[in-house]
């Protein structure tokens, strides 16, 4: 278990605060956070490559703050691999057994292990310089790897790589993840990577831990503003509670009303709905949702498998139908029913919800 | 054009006989071979103190690490005679020159004397050409390297060095022929043993142009031949040396 207490440092005009973060053993973290956010500081701390102010970092209970960073047995893959330009892939990858007082034939020969296990031994002839950005990625993993690391550190590994190179990338530390079970802290400003990677997620602000849990968590209950819109949500609307209990209504600054039916905390300052608990369709819904509301399709957007549809509400909608400054409800639609119920823009249509999926947060 | 017309001029002006005959000269020989070898000696002590220097400065931010940076280009900009004689104070009449003298080193017209005036006035070339080497380095490169369990040591012998070589061989050339080229300095602590641009000098005083001028023309050739050498040794070694490694 990696543990992270109280650390403070400040560098320059930038401080960060990490009062508590938890990794179990073998459990894959992410961290996220926009650039400059401070994740990348927090990362070289628990590396031992910068030392903090105060707090500690902890192994297994023991207290490692003051270990050098070849003492702890960390592996890191950075955004640009970082693989040495005067080794090539082989060397690249035994580079910790030589360090280790292996031979330069004893580690060449693990690393050709390593290589086969993992499926890259068309690399091992292959001089650095030549190597794709997908390609430097395995290598430098490999070179991790090859070292058993008590922890994984992954500094933005998929960042510099195109779409579908990062694809193949997140199956191969998937693989990774099967085969050796490493306890990995992984920093992105990528939500998706912690949604398809990571078993807990961080989100970090300002060099602040804002907000910590499972994806689903994070993912269906932001806990601010800021990790609503970093995780992607839409439907975000500012506004205020009132009523109480079954009877407990969110009006949205705007003048929206959202029936929520439970009670909830007084001090919430945002109501949120995810676009994929919207139901769209043709004709005023009959059922459990309590929330309906009609508009027009004003934009069809297809992102990730998926369709975004942007209703504007009928009632911001002006006397000629023009709209100005209006509501906009995000639903996300398969293909399959966008097809089936032919929607195109302009059409007229039935947003609803339910009160439980409203989610609250100041 | 600055650069092109003296030397042509020069080398039009001399005969290849009289350069040649020089080769017999016992007097121009010996400088010229004192000169090559106080400033290998120069380059050689650079190397070793002036790359873990380098290494610091373009690695490390500590309080007064621009003060030793500027303090380093000093020599570059103060009058070389001036830098001689400020060698000379320190050296061979100050407390230091006694340790030295103690310890069976004199700095008054030998040839530690020479390598010192040398290394005095060239050293900045070295630094400040390994210290760019290193610069231009990835930190990230060397926090991989400790994490995969390398020592600072081991760091700055296996991954910093093998990759700054190429700083490190055209720093050295650059001040080894810059120590060749140095009068200023080497005249006021060795006027014998002479060095070869001494000599020059010498001849050109005591005789006139006309035999200072072959001394001149062999010693630019020479200098010229031994940096094309070097430079396509570098190349091979270095340039050539990684592409080989693509191959393997």
């Amino acid at each position: 278990m990696l543990t992270v207490k109280g650390i403070n440092k400040v560098f320059r005009n930038f401080s960060l605060g990490v009062d508590s973060l938890s990794i179990g053993r073998g459990d894959y973290f992410v961290l996220i956070g926009p650039t400059g956010s401070g994740k990348t500081l927090l990362l070289n701390i628990i590396a031992g490559l910068v030392a903090p102010d105060s707090g500690s970092v902890f192994l297994d209970e023991l207290d490692i703050t003051g270990l050098f960073p070849e003492k702890r047995g960390f592996g890191i893959v950075y955004q640009d691999s970082a693989l040495f330009p005067h080794l090539d892939v082989m060397d690249n990858i035994g580079f910790g057994l030589r360090m280790g007082g292996r031979s330069r034939k004893q580690a060449r020969h693990e690393a050709r292990g390593i290589m086969s296990h993992l499926g890259i031994s068309h690399l091992s002839e292959r001089g650095i310089q030549g190597l794709s950005g997908g390609e430097k990625q395995r290598v430098a993993i490999a070179r991790a790897m090859i070292m058993k690391p008590r922890v994984l550190l992954l500094d933005e590994p998929f960042s510099s790589l195109d779409y579908s190179t990062k694809e193949d990338m997140i199956q191969f530390v998937k693989r990774i993840r099967q085969e050796y079970r490493p306890t990995v802290f992984h920093i992105t400003h990528d939500f998706e990577e912690a949604l398809i990677l990571a078993d807990a997620v961080g989100v970090i602000n300002r060099g602040r831990l804002v907000q910590s849990g499972s994806v689903a968590d994070i993912f269906r209950y932001p806990g601010d503003r800021f990790v609503a819109n970093f995780v992607g949500a839409k439907n975000i609307f500012p506004g205020a509670l009132s009523g109480s209990g079954d009877d407990t209504v969110f009006s949205t600054e705007r003048g929206l009303d959202l029936y929520v039916g439970r009670a909830v905390e007084n001090h919430v300052r945002f109501a949120m709905v995810r676009a994929d608990d919207i139901v769209l369709s043709r004709s005023q819904p009959v059922g459990s949702a309590t929330n309906v509301f009609r508009g027009r399709v004003t934009d069809i957007v297809y992102k990730r498998g998926i369709n975004e549809v942007r209703l504007c509400l009928d009632r911001d909608r002006g006397a000629e139908g023009d709209v100005v400054d209006a509501d906009v409800v995000h639903a996300f639609i398969t293909t399959r029913s966008l097809r089936d119920m032919e929607i195109k823009q302009g059409d007229d249509l039935f947003a609803s919800f339910k009160g439980s999926a409203i989610h609250l947060f100041r | 054009m600055l650069i092109v017309l003296p030397l042509t001029g020069m080398f039009v002006k001399t005969g290849p006989m009289e350069v040649l005959g020089l080769f017999s000269d016992k007097e121009v020989m010996y400088s010229i071979l004192l000169t090559f070898e106080a400033a290998f000696y120069a380059t050689l002590f650079a190397i070793l103190f002036g790359t873990p220097l380098a290494y610091i400065l373009a690695r490390f931010d500590f309080r007064g690490r621009r003060f030793i940076e500027a303090f380093i280009d000093i020599p570059i900009m103060v009058p070389h005679t001036a830098a001689g004689i400020a060698l000379l104070v320190v050296f061979g009449t100050g407390a230091l020159g006694a340790a030295f003298k103690s310890a069976g080193i004199e700095f008054m017209g030998t040839k530690a004397g020479i390598a010192l005036g040398m290394a005095f006035v060239s050293i900045p070339f070295y630094i400040d050409s390994v210290k760019d080497g290193f610069a231009s380095i990835d930190p990230r490169i060397e926090n991989v390297a400790r994490s995969l369990g390398a020592t600072r040591a081991q760091v700055f012998f296996r991954v910093m060095l093998p990759i700054a070589m190429r700083s490190v061989f055209t720093g050295s050339v650059l001040m080894w022929g810059r120590g060749i080229s140095e009068f200023g300095a080497v005249v006021i602590l060795a006027y014998h043993p002479m060095t070869a641009p001494v000599l020059i000098y010498e001849r050109f005083t005591s005789f006139g142009l006309k035999s200072s001028r072959p001394v001149a023309v062999l010693l630019i050739i020479l200098c010229v031949c031994v940096f094309i050498i070097l430079k396509v040794l570098s190349n091979i070694r270095l340039g050539i040396g990684v592409n080989s490694k693509r191959n393997k």
